[in-house]
């Protein structure tokens, strides 16, 4: 019957090894926890490696564990003392068992050290120790935390020692006191035993029979020795099963406090800072760029509207052509100051943007707030590579890559005048023919052609002018070779037409011009903020869904955590009996 | 400590005791009028305040929530201040009941023996020995032994609650002599946590460790008393002892604590014995005569100094506590200001970006449109000139441009952006309120710990919101009123001066609408101005700057308060010094004392114009310190510089600041940016003290 319920036992706890794992390396996906999966498989590996019993001594700093061993053990070379005597975990073999003696806790890191905790976990039994005295509040929440919260209450004994240092008749107190203490549990569950094992070492000093003997019964060693042998044998193979849990267990939860200890609250902080910054500097830029380009198109118009209001009836061809080289040379003025302003503009935002970049990040509020927080983490635990470039030392680096935006609004110039596209098939071309159509000419593709090389000449040799220089060049031309061939209609009918059309096309060049500027920007916006914006949101983003995933991992350990205390709670009720 | 103490003469011990009754008396009488004088300092602080508000909140125009805040503020103080005021008087009251013995009171914890102890020295029944865990004194039990009062306490120990901690604090104010009493078993780092705040009065402390063993066992009682000589010792026990005198070095500053080793058990049998012997051999063992011995010596040497301690030190004590009152609170604000001040620096920065780029966005924009319809005059005056309609075509084409729509967003534009920041500046402020590390969450005041903060984001969501638009200018009329006029005088022109005549007319048109362009630009910067910038620019410069001006002077009033009490602590110390000295050394003290800077149980630093070896040699600044209880730095006015600086450094963790030594004269003290507000502060002072003190010697601090 008890082979049955083991097995049934084995069974679960493999099942729940197989769940942890499963639960650890998916959560290690997104937050590094190698170190307590690590930890596990140590343990693990310790636990199983063990072909001897295991019983490990732990309680108070001179509550006597070392004591208790040499008494057990009669070894006298066992160092005892009134401080803090034991400082690493020592293990002695007595009867074919393991007896390990752990650094007690009231030493300096109260949370015992990982040499002690592993064998806390992985030991078969454990013999917490105190004195009569001793067993404080301070120690009381030392045991139950051992004993309830990280489960070991299956596995464990309790020895009272120091016993001399009071009468013998105030035991039933000190029992009373101690069943309040350990509550859920007994005394009977706990095997409680009494002992002083300073009497037992000094009785082994004695020759005279009336101390030795007398000494050596009021140690109570002997039945400490009877009490282990029982509580090895109904205890033993509980042990066992105990620990196994415990050791996933103790990974749990330390996988659980780093999740806890988990803040993104600075990081989202620090982005959405960014983000707005970013923002409203777009939206800013944006309004100035576009500002330039309306008040650019806007000049045009009136220098070109300007000189048709100047054409009439009576107009000289002659006038009309050197008013026409008159119109373009202050609008190629005009494109030119646009585009140089244009650039001045970006080269003043990406100034602005440093040092406003640097303002916040030498602020004292900055330092105040976010000084100690090591923006590094962000990289290391969430693998958000990107966030790092918040790194004040970095951003400079980061920005001026955008310098290359300053001969942007010349590159403009060429895409618009068809360098890069070759030659017929281009935006110039097109223009050039649509132009000729316009002006109701048999407009031969070669001629197009031809004024298109020239466009490209001299975009080529003046790249700073503006993108419409060459395409108003190349207005005056066909005018005048359509005004040649239609000498019969009428001036006027002709000067009107002439108007209508010119009209029609300086429409279609600023169009052109503002796509090309429209272009240029865009491809600012996007490189300069856009790109930037998308990587701070999908940060957040990335932050935000990390969170859930977190709480999604936080709940499911605290199911696995749930199951293993079930699983406690089975052992214990099940209580194995092994017969002797 | 192993050595036997000589017996003393009762006689002499007697006298000891009548002395030190006259200085309780003594002292008594000037405390009780120090106190009257300190209610009326703190009256008149209280007054100052009070002025200081009224005045403020007549002068600035301050809102009613920062009035409300600097009043919440004062009143808390105000309570601080008088809670404490009234617990001194309580505390003279019952010290005064005491007035006639010199007292000693028994601190440790729960089953450490004070019970057995008491049964044996007032021969009583053994009815109050605990027996198991429980608590065997829960109140104060008061009891005569050799001349003195003993006060029993109820044990202190991590774990028992806020009750036995405010029994202690009210007992140890009737104490000259603090008895911590310890076992052999277990001694806890939690009960020397305990021992540091009763060592912070000031008081002398002595370790009774007593060492529990069983002897109600016949056998065990025979074998204790054949070796109780090696048993009832600080060899035996060396483990233990050294356990203490690490905690005591750590927590009270003492590696030299005397211990006296007894067995109250024995020493409670010895009172029930009947056979001599028997009994004389129990209370040996005992080794309460070492106690009764060394307490007498104690009295004989230093009585007189511990009473005198134990009125004048603890009145030193509360008065350490006001100013604490009020420098935590000074730190409080000022961790506060510096917050809201740079959050002002950068919505005051920000401002100025904004009205310059607001008016130059306003500029803009107009030029644009105006530019837009000065492109279409030449067409506009070529194909209707002189017509009949040109002025609702011109309305026309005025309209098309949608220019009243446009210049209507240029402002909306312009509030929205001042909106979103002013919502990120106060979603920023949010964000540092809440993870702000306020250094003295444990005070009564960390309830309103973030108050300034708070009001002060108050000021900025206001400005947000604030700039409602009526922006509606009539450009549409100024645009359009004069383009008829001008289209209707070409009417029937001839054809020669026709073309002249387009030509001056469309300059005519483009240069009204020039000038019609700077009126509306002027009336748009106007209207923002009005509408929007001088709501902002009022909360920015005269709500928010009066909350820190008016903040600001409040805390500088609390420091000059505060400075007050500083003097009054420095009369006492010097008096205290002084009384010491005679006490101990049986001759007045003439010395001319500049400052002292101290932390009480634990250094006092005499600035004084004698060099020290005219009035105290090695040997007798031992004594001095011991009666004292302290450690005692002179610097006088010889010592070299080095000297001096590393002795008015003395205490302050080196961690916090670093030290260059230029010369023999100068030196820089770096204080690191992880520094403590309090830290500071008090690095500050001793190094002012250090400056005026040495004129030839100059040290600066840097932050």
């Amino acid at each position: 019957m008890a082979n049955i319920v083991y097995l049934k036992l084995k069974e679960d706890i493999a099942e729940l090894n197989k769940k942890y794992i499963e639960l650890a390396n998916e959560i290690n996906e997104d937050i590094d926890i190698s170190e307590s999966i690590e930890q596990y498989e140590e343990n693990l590996k310790v636990y199983q490696d063990k072909n001897k019993l295991e019983i490990s001594f732990l309680g108070q700093y001179s509550a006597g564990k070392s004591s208790l061993i040499s008494a057990l053990t009669e070894n006298q070379e066992i160092a005892i003392g009134q401080n803090i005597t034991t400082s690493e975990v020592k293990t002695y073999e007595w009867k074919n068992i393991l007896l390990t003696d752990t650094p007690g806790i009231g030493t300096e890191n109260q949370e015992h050290d990982e040499m002690s905790l592993r064998h806390i976990n992985t030991s078969d039994l454990l013999i917490y120790v105190v004195t009569v005295q001793g067993f404080d509040d301070y120690i009381a929440k030392d045991f139950k935390r051992i004993a309830f919260d990280e489960d070991k209450i299956g596995k464990m004994m309790l020895v009272v020692n120091k016993k001399s240092m009071e009468s013998e008749e105030n035991q039933p107190y000190w029992e009373k006191h101690i069943s309040e203490v350990i509550v859920p549990s007994n005394l009977d569950e706990l095997y409680v035993t009494f002992t002083d094992a300073e009497n037992y070492l000094d009785a082994l000093t004695f020759d005279e029979p009336e101390f030795k003997e007398g000494l050596i019964e009021l140690s109570n060693i002997n039945k400490l020795k009877k009490n282990i042998n029982i509580f090895i044998s109904k205890k033993g193979i509980d042990g066992k099963l105990i620990s196994e849990l415990n050791i996933i267990e103790d990974s749990v939860r330390s996988i659980i406090k780093k999740l806890d200890e988990l803040n993104f609250d600075y990081d989202q902080e620090l982005l959405k800072r960014r983000e707005f910054i970013m923002k409203a500097r777009k939206k800013k830029f944006n309004e100035l760029v576009n500002n330039e380009m309306e008040d650019l198109i806007a000049k045009i118009d009136t220098e070109f509207s300007e000189f048709l209001g100047k054409l009439n009836e009576e107009s000289e061809i002659e006038t009309i052509n050197s008013d026409s080289d008159e119109a373009i040379k202050i609008i190629n003025n005009l494109i030119s100051d646009g585009n140089s302003q244009l650039k001045y503009l970006l080269q003043e935002e990406i100034n602005g943007m440093l040092s406003e970049f640097k303002d916040i990040f030498n602020n004292e509020t900055y330092e105040e707030t976010f000084g100690f927080y090591e923006i590094e983490n962000i990289g290391t635990i969430d693998k958000l590579d990107d966030i790092k470039k918040i790194d004040t030392e970095k951003l400079p680096e980061h920005l001026k890559t955008f310098g290359k935006y300053l001969g942007a609004a010349g590159e403009t110039v060429k895409r618009f005048a068809g360098t890069d596209k070759g030659v017929s098939g281009s935006q110039v071309h097109k223009g050039i023919l649509k132009a000729g159509h316009t002006l109701g000419k048999k407009f031969r593709p070669y001629e197009a052609v031809n004024i298109t090389k020239n466009i490209n000449k001299t975009a080529n040799a003046a790249s700073k002018a503006g993108p419409a220089i060459q395409v108003i060049n190349s207005v005056a031309t066909p005018a005048i070779a359509l005004y040649e061939e239609n000498t019969k209609k009428k001036k006027e009918e002709f000067i009107k037409e002439y108007k209508y059309k010119q009209e029609n096309w300086i429409n279609e060049r600023n169009k052109s011009i503002a796509e090309g500027h429209m272009e240029w920007k865009n491809d600012v916006l996007k490189d300069l903020y856009d790109s930037e914006i998308e990587n701070i949101q999908s940060s957040l983003e990335l932050i935000e869904m990390r969170k859930s995933r977190i709480k999604i991992s936080h709940s499911s350990l605290n199911n696995l955590h749930n199951e293993l205390n079930m699983c406690f709670e089975k052992i214990r009720d099940t209580n194995l009996l092994i017969e002797d | 400590m192993e050595k036997r103490l000589q017996r003393v003469k009762y006689d002499d011990y007697k006298n000891s005791l009548d002395l030190c009754r006259r200085v309780a008396t003594q002292e008594s009488s000037s405390i009780s009028k120090e106190v009257k004088d300190l209610n009326f300092k703190l009256n008149r602080i209280e007054n100052n305040l009070n002025q200081f508000l009224e005045k403020e909140f007549i002068r600035s125009d301050a809102s009613k929530e920062l009035e409300v805040v600097l009043k919440r503020l004062h009143a808390s103080i105000e309570e601080d201040l008088k809670n404490h005021m009234n617990s001194l008087h309580k505390s003279i009251s019952v010290k005064d009941e005491y007035l006639k013995d010199y007292t000693v009171t028994l601190f440790g914890r729960t089953k450490a023996g004070k019970s057995t102890l008491r049964e044996m020295l007032t021969s009583g029944d053994g009815t109050t020995i605990g027996k198991g865990a429980q608590r065997t004194t829960r109140e104060i039990h008061e009891y005569k032994w050799n001349g003195l009062k003993i006060i029993d306490t109820p044990g202190i120990s991590a774990f028992e609650g806020q009750e036995d901690i405010e029994v202690a604090e009210k007992v140890i104010e009737r104490t000259d002599l603090i008895i911590f009493l310890v076992t052999n078993d277990s001694i806890q780092e939690s009960e020397f946590e305990k021992l540091q705040m009763l060592k912070s009065h000031n008081k002398p402390i002595l370790i009774v460790m007593n060492i529990k063993r069983d002897i109600e066992n016949p056998m065990l009682e025979q074998l204790f008393l054949k070796k109780y000589r090696d048993i009832i010792t600080l060899e035996n026990n060396k483990g233990n002892v050294d356990r203490i005198r690490e905690y005591s070095k750590k927590y009270i500053s003492d590696s030299n604590i005397d211990i006296i080793p007894i067995h109250a058990l024995s020493g409670y049998k010895s009172t029930l014995e009947e056979n001599q012997e028997l009994k004389k051999n129990l209370y040996n063992a005992s080794n309460i005569d070492s106690l009764k011995h060394y307490l007498r010596h104690k009295i004989i040497s230093d009585g007189r100094q511990h009473r005198i301690r134990s009125y004048r030190d603890d009145f030193i004590y509360s008065l350490y506590d006001i100013k604490n009152i009020l420098s935590t609170n000074i730190s409080d604000i000022e961790t506060q200001l510096n917050i809201a001040l740079n959050k002002y620096h950068e919505v005051k920065k920000w401002h100025n970006k904004f009205e310059i780029s607001s008016k130059k966005s306003i500029e803009n924009e107009i030029e644009k449109y105006f530019n837009q319809l000065k492109s279409k005059i030449p067409k506009f005056v070529d194909e209707n000139i002189g017509k009949e309609n040109s002025e609702e075509i011109w309305r026309q084409v005025v309209r098309e441009s949608d220019i009243e729509k446009n210049l209507n967003d240029i402002l909306l534009n312009i509030n929205n952006e001042a909106e979103s920041q002013i919502n990120e500046f106060y979603r920023q402020m949010l964000f540092e309120v809440k993870h702000i590390n306020m250094e003295y969450d444990f005070n009564e005041f960390s309830k309103m710990r973030k108050g300034f903060l708070g009001r002060f984001l108050v000021a900025i969501e206001t400005i947000a919101g604030l700039a409602s638009l009526i922006p509606h200018t009539k450009v549409i009329g100024m645009v359009t009123g004069f383009a008829t006029s001008i289209a209707r005088r070409f009417v029937g022109s001839d054809r020669e001066r026709y073309s002249y005549a387009k030509r001056k007319m469309m300059d005519k048109f483009k240069k009204q609408l020039d000038e019609t362009k700077s009126t509306v630009q002027k009336d748009f910067t106007k209207t923002f101005n009005e509408k929007i910038n001088k709501s902002i620019h009022h909360h920015i410069n005269s709500d928010m700057k009066n909350y820190l001006v008016a903040t600001e002077n409040f805390k500088e009033e609390l420091i000059s308060n505060l400075r007050e009490i500083e003097k009054i602590v420095e009369r006492h110390n010097d008096y205290l010094f002084k009384k010491i000295y005679e006490y101990t050394f049986n001759e007045k003290l003439n010395l001319l004392i500049f400052n002292i800077s101290r932390k009480q149980g634990d250094y006092m630093k005499v600035y004084c114009t004698l060099t020290i070896d005219s009035f105290l040699d090695n040997e007798k600044l031992n004594f001095f310190e011991d009666s004292l209880g302290e450690k005692i730095i002179i610097l006088d006015k010889k010592t070299q510089f080095k000297e001096a600086l590393s002795n008015a450094l003395y205490h302050y963790s080196e961690e916090s600041y670093s030290l260059v030594i230029k010369n023999n004269k100068e030196a820089d003290i770096q204080l690191s940016k992880e520094a403590h507000n309090e830290f500071k502060r008090s690095i500050k002072d001793e190094i002012m003290i250090f400056n005026q003190f040495y004129k030839l010697f100059k040290v600066e601090i840097k932050e």
